[in-house]
């Protein structure tokens, strides 16, 4: 079930901002509330009911710290994340001026606009193989 | 390109990854941006009512197209 709020995709959107900023550390929480503090999002937790329903539609996941200060929960991205947090950000700002789409339409966008985009990127890298740019990432393997 | 069909990324330093993660995100929001781009034509720019008739129609369409997508 696809869990959304108005705080979801943001959320998600500052786990991976702040995962790449600790060098693919998983974030702590605190680092994510003071991210979306910055965003303009207060209340800790509003804050947490988007971290949640992250961790729920498999956008984030949690890890668990290994040092001595307990169980912390601690939070890395998923590359699913990444697709569906640009798709949201772009139907945001292109078709509801910055405000939050329904939960519905949500839905509908992200599920629709998945697959051109997917052969817009297949494009992009066939171009950019032609022109012999393969890329920052060489020797990648994948699963 | 496995990201947009939800393959995970194996035997890349985690560093790495981290900084890829971010610029899928960038290039989806591109991409999608240039898709929906309403704001790159001068004629829809502040004229609020057609910019969300635009918008409905196209949640319209998406709902109707989506169904499939619901479904698999």
């Amino acid at each position: 079930m696809f869990r959304f709020n108005k705080y979801l995709y943001p959320t998600v959107e500052c786990v991976i901002k702040r995962h790449a900023e600790l060098g693919g550390e998983p974030v702590p929480v605190g680092s994510i509330l003071e991210c979306m503090r910055g965003e303009g999002y207060s209340g800790v937790r509003n804050i947490y009911y988007g971290l949640e329903a992250s961790i729920q539609d498999g956008y984030v996941v949690v890890e668990y710290s290994k040092d001595g200060r307990g169980k912390r929960r601690l939070y890395v991205p998923t590359l699913l994340g990444a697709v569906d947090a640009g798709i949201y950000r772009a139907v945001a700002e292109a078709l509801y001026s910055g405000e939050s789409p329904s939960p519905e339409s949500v839905r509908a966008f992200i599920c629709s606009m998945r697959h051109p985009i997917f052969w817009i990127a297949v494009g992009r890298l066939a171009g950019s193989i032609a022109s012999g740019d393969r890329g920052s990432v060489p020797h990648t393997r994948y699963s | 390109m496995k990201a947009l069909i939800g393959s995970r990324v194996v035997g890349m330093p985690k560093a790495r990854l981290a900084v890829v993660t971010n610029n899928i995100l960038n290039e989806v929001y591109s991409i999608a941006a240039s898709l929906l781009g309403v704001g790159k034509y001068p004629m829809f720019n502040g004229v609020g009512v057609l910019r969300r008739a635009l918008g409905a129609l196209a949640i319209r369409f998406t709902v109707y197209n989506a169904e499939q997508c619901h479904q698999a």
